[in-house]
């Protein structure tokens, strides 16, 4: 009984004096290189980021974009994404349900699904009050194509700003409207998707997979 | 009305099948020479012919070996020769929980009669987010319940 309190007993639990220095030296080692990748990583994301620009960056007057397809409407087409940016700008939720059909579908960035005319108004109503307070749109128009004299589609750039307008190339959301004519010569929106642009994903893709670039952002 | 509902179901499957089958070009041909083909990533492909190269490539990268599983929860005819149809999909190389990819097709007739993908773009769906925004304003939150969040069967 005596023998096991001996000091012999005792000692493996304790560090050897040398071996302290080198613990402390790995410790070092491992927090240093978790440092540099982190700052790898970090410096690669922005890397990424910033040189993930878009080229195609558009054209801002909707009347300036060359249409194709069948000709007439073009006019009238942007007179309704004006008033579309007319209506948000304003905050006004009734005046943007209006541009759309009344079963018109919308998606915004985040993956909601708003379904009808009442649907994408209240919805708005509630962004407007709130998220979207005080908030402006700026667009860039990518393309605008008739595919009959009544149907149309309309790809764009865009954003929501306060104070200054955002410059086509920091639009960070793609858009695609379907538009329809209304029987009193009118247009408006049946479909509207929205995206944010995923930058360093699609760098990713456009360094890895170079040939999943589009010619435009060549 | 109906017959040409089926024939652009039939557009969409023929679609999904080229992609099930990694085949680039069938899948550009499901679609018209001006196209645009808006990824979820927010890249913009323009035409059929490089909607067909660029899924080639993907197929062959990103993408191989994945399967496109798709549910319409939308078709709805806007005139005689175009029509919009909403999807939730999900590509993935073994049946997917969630659809978490939300796709808008603008789907057109042609002269010759076959209708074609004029326009397809794709968002994924972020549930946290939106479930801040469904908090903070509940009367963001969609009415119609019945197309919310859908599953894969």
């Amino acid at each position: 009984m005596i023998a096991t309190v001996e000091p012999q007993t005792v000692e493996p639990q304790t560090v050897p004096a040398a071996a302290r220095p080198r613990r402390r030296r790995v410790k070092r080692v491992l927090g240093l290189t978790a440092l540099a990748l982190g700052i790898t990583a970090a410096g690669g994301y922005v890397w990424l980021n910033t040189t993930a620009d878009v080229r195609n960056t558009g054209t801002p007057e909707c009347l300036d974009v060359v249409p194709t397809g069948p000709a007439g409407g073009h006019a009238e087409v942007c007179a309704t994404l004006d008033a579309l940016t007319g209506a948000w700008n304003r905050g006004d939720a009734d005046a943007y349900g209006q541009i759309f059909t009344p079963d018109a579908t919308y998606t915004t960035y985040v993956g909601t699904y708003y379904e009808g005319r009442r649907d994408i108004t209240e919805g708005h109503r509630a962004l407007f009050g709130g998220f979207l307070k005080d908030t402006k749109l700026a667009g860039s128009f990518l393309s605008i194509r008739f595919y009959s004299p009544g149907t149309a589609v309309v790809t764009s750039r865009g954003d929501t700003y306060k104070g200054a307008p955002k410059k086509p190339e920091d639009l960070s959301k793609t858009q695609t409207y379907t538009m329809v004519r209304q029987d009193d010569g009118g247009w408006r929106i049946a479909a509207f998707h929205n995206t944010k642009r995923q930058t360093v994903m699609e760098r990713i893709s456009f360094l890895m997979a170079p040939d999943t670039k589009p010619q435009a952002e060549k | 009305m109906n017959n040409d509902s089926t024939e652009i179901r039939a557009l969409l499957d023929r679609a999904q099948d080229a992609w099930n089958r990694g085949d680039g070009a069938a899948y550009g041909s499901c679609f018209t020479a001006d196209a645009t083909d808006i990824t979820y990533v927010g890249t913009v492909y323009n035409g059929a012919g490089e909607i067909g190269r660029a899924h080639q490539v993907l197929f062959d990268s990103f993408l191989r070996g994945t399967r496109l599983t798709l549910e319409i929860v939308d078709i709805r005819r806007c005139g005689p020769d175009a029509a919009v149809v909403v999807t939730r999909g999900e590509v993935a190389k073994r049946t997917p929980g969630e659809l978490g990819k939300l796709a808008t097709y603008t789907v057109v007739r042609g002269a010759d009669g076959r209708w074609l993908i004029a326009a397809v773009q794709k968002t994924k769906h972020r549930p946290l987010l939106e479930a801040v925004s469904f908090k903070v304003k509940p009367a963001t939150r969609p009415r119609n319940a019945r197309t919310q969040g859908a599953h894969a069967h």
